[in-house]
């Protein structure tokens, strides 16, 4: 299974990013090869539609689950129709602690909110 | 000849200026481009009458013929797109209508539909020594993001043997931008404040990026600094009028009534003032 997180920046020393759709880069676990996938944010430069395009980004590549601070709602919306998990992680929590967390089932799930 | 009544900053009097400019320049025409708070309509209290919905296309997805590739996500540049599974989800309020997914879909299952983003009311304005003025403004409908294409439409009714006002938003965006584009003059109004000052350098900015000719008009003068008329001496920038603070002016704004009404002095003023921009334009 393939997990996101919004992370602060690539590689080592990276931690969770409040922001889904304006953070600037995202990492993909995969959790049967154990192995992380990194790459840029295109959402962080787009003059609009950041939530939608890091979404559909994320669904390009096969992810299962994502692991945020917060999600917008028109990113709730493409990950929720697409049947994504969409998880809440605290600030800077290391990359493999969010790791940690979601297999031992503690990080809390996002309720989309009705506008 | 086609004039814009822009500020950069908020609050200077561009509204005031624009209707008071409209009620004694002859043959004139008044267009509110300012369509997401459009107010010049309290002071020249225009009989409407005919209103006009603008529209914007958005794409359609026949899920019939779509494949769900994916190209079109891909193609737009405002993530307006989501192709999830077997589902398309377009988000219209982030689509500009640009057409570029209508184009690129290799299958045809992209067709064009229409959404109102608002409208349009034109009627005219009783006039103090001519009889009537053209009275045009947009309103962009609540939750509309996009305002320029709302602008460009009420850009569309400009007459051409008319002396045209366009009330510009304020600010120096997308808007502003579309507002100043084609005009013969721009006319910045500004306050003799650092925060005057320093939005106005910025709108100057535009109008020479856009190649419109300029000029200033410092709306309370005899407050703030003399940092304006520095900046336009440095610039060659012609100041063509200044107006003190006078509190008539303010108790007749206040209740929605235009100064030139009351005011000799100030209709004199409004009159000189037109005279000179037409000086400038035929430069």
């Amino acid at each position: 299974m393939k997990v996101a997180i919004s992370v602060t920046k690539a590689g080592e020393g990276a931690g969770l990013e409040m922001r889904f759709g304006r953070c600037p880069y995202f990492t993909v676990y995969n959790s049967e090869t154990k192995e992380y996938e990194w790459f840029e944010n295109a959402g962080i430069k787009a003059a609009s539609g950041a939530g939608t395009g890091a979404a559909q980004a994320l669904l390009d590549r096969g992810v299962e689950v994502v692991v945020s601070g917060q999600y917008g709602p028109k990113a709730a919306q493409v990950l929720g129709a697409a049947n994504i998990k969409m998880l809440l992680g605290s600030p800077d929590l290391p990359v493999a602690e969010v790791i940690a967390k979601w297999q031992a089932n503690e990080l809390k799930e996002y309720a989309i909110q009705k506008f | 000849m086609i004039i814009a009544i822009a500020s950069g900053k908020g609050g200077t009097g561009k509204t005031t200026i624009a209707t008071n400019l409209a009620l004694v320049a002859p043959a004139s025409q008044y267009l509110d481009c300012d369509v997401e708070e459009p107010n010049g309509h309290l002071f020249l209290k225009p009989d409407i009458s005919e209103k006009r919905d603008v529209t914007m296309p958005i794409p359609k997805i026949d899920e019939e013929l779509c494949t769900y590739c994916g190209e079109c996500a891909a193609a737009c540049e405002f993530n307006a797109l989501a192709v999830i599974g077997k589902k398309v989800m377009v988000f219209s309020e982030l689509c500009h209508g640009c057409g570029a997914c209508t184009f690129i879909c290799p299958e045809k299952a992209i067709s064009e539909t229409t959404k109102v983003i608002g409208y349009l009311e034109i009627g005219k304005a009783k006039a103090i020594e001519t009889d009537e003025l053209d009275f045009v403004h947009g309103i962009s409908n609540i939750g509309n993001p996009l305002s320029p294409p709302i602008i460009k439409k009420v850009k569309k009714l400009v007459k051409d043997d008319c002396f045209a006002i366009l009330d510009a938003p304020p600010g120096t965006s997308c808007p502003m931008v579309q507002t100043l584009m084609g005009c013969d003059y721009c006319l910045f109004v500004t306050e003799p404040t650092p925060f005057g000052l320093n939005d106005l350098v910025l709108a100057v900015g535009v109008a020479h990026q856009l190649k419109i000719p300029c000029g200033i008009l410092i709306n309370r003068s005899d407050s703030g600094d003399d940092q304006i008329q520095e900046y336009c001496r440095r610039e060659a920038i012609p100041i063509l009028m200044e107006i003190p603070f006078d509190r008539d002016l303010a108790f007749a704004y206040s209740k929605g009534e235009a100064a030139v009404i009351h005011s000799q002095s100030l209709r004199e003023g409004f009159q000189k003032l037109h005279q000179r921009i037409v000086a400038e334009v035929e430069k």
